[in-house]
């Protein structure tokens, strides 16, 4: 067996580079790219939410093999079932969505059939029927006309959502690309709300690439109004998950049509750096109504806490009496409660209360004090930090609250130590783009892990 | 850096992005995100970048931060180890093509880097050490290490 061989035979795979990665569309693309803009829709739920977020899925006739696996890996509890008068175009759309045919079977389906002509070519937008509730808006759209000659793909993108019942719009946008779009061929496409809104403006910009010349842009917009929501059954849970000493407030399930939304405190604040459950639902008698494996959540805070809603595609239970929260797992960090405070300006540390005098030496590296450099940081701006360092102290190995930025969570190796004249000193790289008022924070966080677990939290719907 | 000049040299390096991210998820889309999101974070970044000369490096960086970062939101935290109890290896020549796939995607972190910059990025010893900043040496025993790993894995000798 020849592995290396086997590998570059796998390489070939990616050998041809896709016509998205054509330097048009990324410069195009990374020029108008936008900040994703949150929303905060006035209140139904029972929490008030300070920052919404909604997440889009997209499913064509030809969807993309990760979207079609993803789906098909879902136990679902039955095919879509015949008897439910469902328009065929529609059915064989969401042939793996028994949550979306359901509703659909159920009368939730609203065709409209709202059609907007493009300015700049043949093509013609159509909203065909949409559903809507309380967690999400779906639409059956499609795409008709005549693409140019020399056309080479098109993509959809720039989705965005105003809400026109507001005084102040609030926006939605999606910067994200959809390119499984076919001419004539009904897609299918749901957004996830944090807050349901009755008035509204959904806009797509199309952009057709082609060959030999400019792309053509379009943008359609439609607007909704008096958008017929049903509402959604709240339950109350506040009950406790025990994730390794740590107790973890489950406090709500919001049960929508289309889906069920599970919040839970956000446990990160307890010490620990959390990336999610493996969570699935089963009914009374163990019926599966939704699975572990792929899910959608966001985070939000309430009050000073942070919490976290996951979104569970599910057919509407409304029979069911108890529901059961299964959790099989839990990814997560720990890291240690004790902060490093570094104020650069004032060259002071505080750590455990302590006040410590800091030496800083700004656009400089590992390299220029002999030390091994920080891959992560190779040619980025940085400054280097000494900190007096005792055995009372962590390891720190990771930026707090330092926002998003790059990606850096955690690094690979904990800050070296070395020794100058006697005194311990533990050596900080920071990269000059976290801008945090000239206050760095430093925490030490374990290498993350799954931990494994069966445990059920019952749920009476009925109160 | 000018953007004129920050996008000539994202189009020399662009292949080699995207054949590291394909490595990552084998798949054309999700390589596709990763290789946007990186040019866009190199973008908004380029004017921390200290030394030009490190552009190639330091994009790969980055690419190679989006890659671990978004294959830890997917939740792959199963070890090599628990992959490696729970797998049995299959004779079936497609399906070892995904086999292989799997073995690699479940291997650590660092050796996972040296595969993906070895064989999709087609990167030489010297080019790999200066990318992730280690000595040559600590690159040939990852590749060796990364290989025994996958044999194993596949069944071989």
């Amino acid at each position: 067996m020849d592995i290396e061989k086997e590998l570059r035979n796998l390489s070939q795979e990616a050998r041809e580079l896709p016509p998205q990665l054509n330097m048009e569309r990324i410069v195009r693309k990374t020029k108008r790219r936008k900040t994703i803009h949150t929303i905060s829709f006035a209140g139904r739920s029972v929490l008030s939410v300070a920052a919404g977020l909604f997440i889009l899925l997209f499913i064509g006739v030809n969807s993309s093999v990760s979207i079609a696996r993803a789906f098909t890996e879902m136990p679902l509890i039955g095919g879509l079932s015949e008897s439910l008068v469902i328009r065929r175009d529609i059915r064989q759309v969401i042939r793996n969505r028994e949550d979306i045919g359901e509703v659909i079977g159920a009368g939730g389906l609203h065709e409209v059939s709202m059609t907007k002509e493009g300015k700049n070519s043949d093509l013609s937008f159509t909203i065909d029927s949409y559903l809507a509730d309380e967690s999400s808006f779906s639409a059956f759209v499609r795409l008709d006309g005549e693409l140019p000659s020399d056309f080479a793909y098109l993509e959809i993108t720039n989705i965005s959502i105003n809400d026109t019942d507001r005084v102040k719009p609030v926006e939605y946008y999606n910067s994200g690309m959809y390119k499984d779009i076919r001419i004539g061929e009904l897609q299918f496409m749901q957004f996830f709300w944090e807050r349901p809104s009755t008035d509204f403006v959904i806009g797509f910009d199309i952009i057709v690439y082609r060959f030999n010349s400019e792309p053509l842009e379009e943008s359609f917009n439609f607007k909704f109004e008096d958008v017929e929501i049903p509402e959604a059954k709240y339950v109350p849970i506040n009950q406790i998950f025990n994730l390794e000493g740590y107790e973890i407030l489950f406090t709500e399930m919001i049960i929508a049509q289309s889906s069920t939304k599970i919040i839970y405190e956000d446990p990160s604040i307890y010490g620990i750096d959390f990336y999610g459950f493996d969570i699935y639902l089963t009914d009374s008698d163990g019926h599966v109504l939704s699975d572990a494996t792929e899910y959608n959540s966001y985070s939000f805070m309430e009050g000073r806490k942070n919490y976290t809603c996951v979104i569970l595609p599910t057919v509407y239970y409304k029979e069911t009496e108890d529901i059961q929260i299964n959790i099989a797992g839990a990814s997560f960090s720990r890291y240690d409660e004790r902060i490093l405070s570094v104020n650069i300006r004032h060259k002071m540390a505080s750590f455990d209360g302590r006040t410590i005098p800091v030496e800083v030496y700004e656009r400089s590296t590992y390299e220029d004090f002999g030390l091994p450099a920080d891959p992560d940081l190779y040619g980025i701006e940085s400054i280097v930090i000494f900190v007096p360092y005792d055995d009372s102290m962590p390891f720190f190995n990771a930026p707090y609250e330092i926002f998003d930025d790059m990606n850096i969570y955690k690094n690979k190796y904990d800050y070296p130590i070395t020794t100058i004249d006697g005194q311990d000193y533990m050596v900080i790289q920071c990269p000059v783009y976290f801008e945090s008022n000239d206050v760095y924070h430093f925490v030490a966080i374990s290498d993350s892990k799954k931990a494994r677990y069966r445990t059920t939290i019952d749920v009476d719907i009925e109160g | 850096m000018r953007d004129e000049e920050f996008f000539d040299r994202i189009e020399k390096i662009r292949k080699r992005m995207y054949s590291i991210a394909y490595s990552y998820f084998y798949s054309e889309s999700m390589a596709v995100d990763m290789v946007d999101d990186a040019i866009y974070r190199g973008y908004l970044k380029k004017d921390t970048l200290k030394e030009e000369a490190y552009f190639e490096t330091w994009m790969t960086r980055i690419l190679l931060n989006c890659c671990a970062t978004q294959y830890k939101k997917e939740k792959r935290h199963r070890s090599f180890e628990e992959y490696i109890v729970e797998h049995e290896p299959s004779d079936q020549p497609d399906v070892r093509h995904l086999e292989l796939k799997d073995a690699v995607s479940h291997l650590p972190e660092d050796l996972r880097t040296i595969i993906s910059l070895k064989y999709f990025a087609d990167l030489t010893t010297q080019e790999i050490a200066d990318t992730l900043k280690i000595p040559m040496g600590t690159v040939g025993t990852r590749v060796r290490k990364a290989l025994d790993l996958l044999k194993t894995a596949l069944g071989g000798d």
